[in-house]
């Protein structure tokens, strides 16, 4: 009971995001616990969880299909099959299964039985003729008129099949149907059932040890960290093995890797076995044992290495750990995701010996036989659990006898030389913050492995594997692109997104130090831009060097990839430090909702990279800069703050809230258009305003949330600085201004031959017919200016304001709104982006920079 | 009193945990040359309000000055001026002592022969020499005090800011951090430091400051506070008087409460 209290308490501490008091309790004192910052994310976790177990299950899917393959291909020179289609599979196999009930029936004489048998194979002859005939094209269903010839080769086709089920039965025939989705998916015939199995329990075996190995790699903080949980529990009222036995259990229970993985491989062989409702119980039986086997192997591995290794010692095992784990992860993975099985791979599985089915990875796999009862089914779960428990025990007792001298016997604290030193200089290149988290990296083998070692060993090992992948990757320049941003990527993901983690608990040494706090995580940032951009170089030179030259389309790919990971590398930081929660333990600082969007927009990123034209990718990278620079504004207000558990910087908005607010109009704009299906003016018109005042509406919402007014939207919580009179009409000769420049401008654009066809449909251009003027007119008159300048003047150009001066803010807000406009318009528009932001900071009014844009859209418009 | 300008000046400090009040409005100031303990049981708020005057928490009311900066608004400006060990060091797991204090005098501007010339004496004293060349992980707590004491003397700073510094110490590292407190102090820095030990700040204040459940119970230089509060008793019977009470001594005028 205790164990299970103990194992359950630990997980409920870790999955909550409960912190401890910021001090200790005063026993005399009446201290209530403090008030986290953030609310609980536990949904969103949740939601990944979900997401993470569809996505591995789909995989599972596809692994199982490629080990079927790979061993009915194998088996398929020992039994000559017949390949059919599904359809004809199934009819087949229901043909043989009346068959083999006929030949045992009591109840009919000889001939009856040869009378029905005839007949069966008379219907099976139909339905196979319908099915193999050639369909009228264009008609489906409708059999095509055949020829004689085409006809007398149907049937020929037809007699063979019948004849060879008489003969070998379903076994003689291949399904060909294996690659779809997982409906399509079989047990295979009982002649390669065996092989099956054996190839499915090497499958579980790797994956077993690649979960062991992975789970002991970076992630395990009894091996990372120098505090070891067992030292705390080994001082509890306890035996050796009891709480041996209490760790096996929580590691047991606590494997999200096993989950992820056992759980949906077992789960998809049960369905394809066709378990039906018994899948669940039969896959979480066969995942318990799985994890019951690790969790033992894993306690038992990490006692010794802790009973016997110094720390130093232990990092760079786990290193190891870490390399090994993850390669042979990406090594199954491969099998799932590669197009075609690579032939060692399918040799080494056609031999693999037939003991492995015996193998207690295997066991679980016996269990989705279509042709045990249920029974027998139930029975071997329990003993699968069995089976699992016993492992679990075992484990427990060969730690027990680990520590039966105590857990010291390693030696004490002080292990290594004691040589009498001084304080060493330190050389230029290492000085300061960047030199201290590289030589930190470089001791901490296991995060440097997982961040420098393992990118280089996957590209490596692809292009052991496959070395097409480099040709096609060299070959098409946006793949090369995508490649090595990826790497980039992935590098950044690691290094980049630890800089905080890195300091764990020595934080506070940095806030010592008379430099201001984000001054030292910008230098941070440089150290992680620069690693990441060496990669990405290094990977683009080994795509471009074999190939003697480089063309043009290559190089701006290559080039735009390497300026997109200097974007990333703010962005990643920035995400990671405004994720971060420094009050939490080690591992669980990071939210890992975090790590997941920063997956996405890098993502995101590889694809524009991958397929997006110059425009396109250079609009992606403005906007990625926009968002970087915003996430850095929240980190330069919030990492002040970031070691008071309380406190949060004073409500304000920010550039974020101007880009979210944005992203909402256009995105609500799209889903009203896309919802009418329509480009009509009156429709488009409605989207507009309906798009703009869903988004005003919310963004208010919000900001009253956040305990800002409604009246800091619209500007008036800063009292207006000139008089109306004045600010109407400054607005007025304003927007007129450059409203008429912006005429002039527009028709001498017009006059070069080929920009009208820059003007493509969603131009005001085409709707120069009267019906339509008045929408016209609404739309640019009143809606724009009354949508737009809330999102882009009120919370925009504020939110830049917030840590800018006047004229970096203009500038920037100009850029934002000029970049969603259509490219003829993109100049004008900037002008009077720049104008409507001036007289806003002027009026310190949202009412005067309407009025100039209103102005400025009747100028332009009316004479259209 | 003073006629040089105080180098940390407090006032009207308070620190808010959600509902729970953590410091209340406590005022005091510290003139150069002054060794001012900072007094309290358990809880009482003595760490909250040393991470103020660090910059790690922001005052909920009052402020917090070092030589006229904001301790929160100014931060990089006061930690120029500030040395700072807590409580409970703690320091990178795979950084040698050496190349921590080097790290230090690095963030500092120091070049490396004024951080070796600076570091060569106190670690002879705090006789930490022979581990330098080993790993922050494998030092005991005391060693990591000591390591803290060197890093935060190595800038020479205005203010020493030491949160029990006698914790984890032995006898012999007491004693020497006793007379490097009193040196700092000759030297006209300033040294300010939280401590439940009465026999230790008995022994080198000159000023104490009692905290008792957030508040500043009592604050005037040793003579006073055993004068006023308990006639000629030791500073123990001053604090356990306080916390009987507790409150503040309305004679000392500093917090009614």
């Amino acid at each position: 009971m205790l164990l299970g209290r103990l194992a359950w308490r630990r997980f409920l501490n870790r999955s909550s995001r409960r912190r401890p008091n910021p001090s200790g309790g005063g026993s005399r004192s009446k201290r209530r616990g403090t008030l986290p910052k953030r609310r609980p994310k536990g949904v969103l976790l949740a939601l990944v969880a979900v997401l993470f177990l569809f996505q591995s299950t789909l995989f599972s899917g596809r692994t199982i299909a490629r080990l079927h393959e790979v061993v009915v291909t194998g088996a398929a020179d020992e039994v000559a099959f017949i390949d059919v289609n599904f359809f004809c599979y199934k009819d087949l196999e229901r043909a043989d299964q009346d068959l083999v009930a006929l030949r045992v029936r009591e109840d009919a004489s000889e001939a009856e039985r040869a009378e029905l048998e005839r007949e069966r194979l008379e219907k099976l002859r139909e339905r196979l003729t319908h099915a193999l005939a050639p369909r009228e094209p264009g008609e489906p269903g409708a059999a095509a008129d055949l020829t004689p010839d085409e006809e007398a080769e149907l049937a020929r086709r037809v007699d063979d099949m019948v004849l060879r089920l008489q003969r070998d039965g379903i076994r003689g025939f291949k399904c060909d149907a294996f690659d779809g989705p997982l409906a399509f998916l079989e047990w295979p015939i009982a002649d390669v059932q065996r092989r099956f199995i054996v190839a499915c329990a090497a499958f579980m075996l790797l994956l077993w040890l690649a979960v062991f190995l992975a789970s002991m790699g970076v992630g395990d903080k009894n091996l990372g960290s120098v505090a070891w949980s067992m030292e705390w529990l080994y001082t509890l009222p306890v035996s050796g093995p009891t709480l041996a036995a209490s760790r096996v259990l929580e590691c047991s229970l606590i494997n999200p890797l096993g989950w992820l993985t056992a759980l949906p491989f077992l789960g998809v062989l049960g369905v394809i076995g066709g378990l039906g409702a018994w899948v669940i119980p039969m896959a979480l039986a066969g995942t318990l044992a799985f994890n019951a086997t690790t969790g033992a192997a894993r306690v038992v591995t990490e006692t010794w290495v802790r009973l016997r290794l110094a720390p130093a010692a232990i990092k760079n095992l786990q290193a190891l750990f870490t390399l090994l784990g993850s390669v042979l992860l990406f090594l199954l993975l491969f099998l799932g995701m590669v197009e075609e099985t690579p032939a060692w791979i399918e040799r080494a599985i056609v031999g693999l010996p037939e003991l492995l089915a015996w193998l207690p990875w295997a066991w679980p796999l016996h269990l989705a036989r279509p042709d045990l009862g249920t029974t027998s089914v139930i029975l071997g779960g329990v003993g699968v659990l069995v089976a699992g428990v016993l492992a679990g025990v075992l484990g427990a007792s060969l730690t027990g006898r680990l520590l039966r001298n105590g857990l010291m016997i390693g030696g004490g604290a002080f292990q290594g030389s004691r040589a009498a030193g001084g304080v060493r200089s330190s050389s230029g290149l290492v000085r300061g913050i960047p030199g201290k988290d590289l030589r930190l990296l470089w001791r901490d083998r296991s995060s440097l492995v997982q961040t420098l070692v393992i990118p280089a060993f996957i590209i490596g090992i692809q292009v052991l594997i496959n070395p097409g992948i480099i040709r096609g990757a060299a070959e098409n320049p946006g793949h090369g692109a995508m490649l090595a941003f990826g790497i980039g990527a992935y590098v950044l993901m690691f290094g980049g997104f630890s800089v905080l983690a890195a300091e764990g608990q020595s934080l506070w040494l940095l806030y010592t130090f008379p430099v201001g706090v984000v001054k030292m995580l910008r230098q941070k940032v440089r150290l992680w831009a620069a690693v990441s951009a060496g990669y990405v170089l290094a990977i683009l030179l080994l795509l471009w060097v074999p190939m003697g030259s480089v063309d043009g389309e290559s190089l701006w790919r290559g080039g735009l990839a390497l300026l997109a990971i200097l974007i990333y590398s703010y962005l990643g930081v920035a995400l990671a430090t405004l994720g971060h929660d420094p009050s939490r333990d080690d591992q669980r600082k990071q939210r890992p909702a975090v790590a997941y969007l920063y997956m996405l927009l890098a993502t995101m990123g590889g694809y524009v990279l991958y397929n997006g034209g110059p425009v396109q990718v250079v609009q992606f990278l403005f906007m990625a800069g926009f968002l970087a620079h915003a996430l850095w504004q929240k980190v330069e207000r919030a990492f002040p703050y970031i070691l008071d558990p309380t406190d949060l910087p004073p409500a304000q908005v920010t550039l974020a809230d101007g880009l979210v607010a944005v992203a909402l109009f256009f995105l609500l704009q799209m889903v009203v258009l896309g919802i009418s299906g329509s480009v009509r003016p009156d429709v488009v018109t409605l989207a507009f305003a309906a798009a703009g005042l869903l988004t005003v509406v919310i963004m208010s919402i919000n900001m009253s949330l956040r305990g800002l007014s409604m009246g800091s939207m619209s500007g008036r919580e800063t009292k207006p600085r000139m008089g109306s009179l004045r600010a109407v009409a400054l607005s007025v000769v304003a927007g007129g201004l450059v409203g008429g420049a912006g005429l002039v401008y527009l028709s001498l654009v017009r006059m070069i031959p080929g920009v009208e066809d820059l003007l493509d449909g969603g131009s005001f251009a085409d709707w120069a017919d009267e019906d339509v003027r008045i929408y016209l007119l609404l739309l640019g008159v009143v809606l724009a200016p009354a949508c737009e300048e809330p999102i882009f003047r009120g919370m925009v150009y504020r939110g830049l304001r917030a840590t800018h001066g006047v004229r970096t803010s203009v500038l920037v807000s100009a850029g934002i709104f000029a970049m969603v406009h259509p490219v003829v318009s993109m100049v004008p528009v900037f002008v009077l982006g720049v104008v409507a932001a001036l007289i806003y900071e002027r009026t310190r009014s949202l009412a005067a920079a309407i009025l100039v844009h209103a102005v400025y859209n009747a100028v332009v418009l009316l004479p259209a | 009193m003073s006629f040089m300008p105080s180098v940390l000046e407090i006032e009207g400090l308070s620190k808010v945990y959600g509902s729970f009040t953590a410091v209340r409005d406590v005022s005091l100031r510290v003139d150069p040359g002054e060794i001012v303990a900072l007094l309290g049981p358990n809880g009482a708020g003595k760490t909250t309000t040393i991470k103020m005057i660090m910059g790690i928490l922001r005052a909920t009311r009052g402020t917090a000055r070092v030589r006229g900066h904001d301790c929160f608004a100014d931060r990089a400006e006061v930690m120029g001026h500030v040395g700072y060990v807590p409580d409970d060091p703690v320091f990178y797991d795979y950084l040698r002592g050496g190349e921590l204090i080097q790290f230090v005098g690095d963030m500092h501007g120091l070049s490396s022969e004024e951080v070796k010339e600076r570091s060569a004496p106190l670690m002879e004293r705090l006789d930490l020499g022979d581990a330098l060349d080993e790993f922050a992980v494998n030092y005991s707590r005391g060693m990591k005090k000591k390591l803290g004491l060197i890093c935060a003397l190595i800038h020479r700073p205005d203010l020493l800011i030491l949160d029990e510094p006698t914790n984890g110490l032995d006898p012999f590292a007491t004693r020497t951090l006793h007379d490097l407190i009193r040196e700092v102090a000759g030297q006209g820095a300033s040294v300010f430091y939280s401590t439940h030990l009465l026999d230790h700040a008995e022994r080198v204040c000159s000023r104490a400051c009692i905290l008792h459940e957030g508040r500043l119970a009592a604050e005037g230089t040793l003579e006073v506070l055993q004068q006023s509060l308990t006639a000629g008793g030791s500073l123990e019977d001053v604090f356990f008087q306080v916390a009987r009470e507790g409150g503040a001594d309305p004679t000392l005028g500093d917090e009614p409460s």
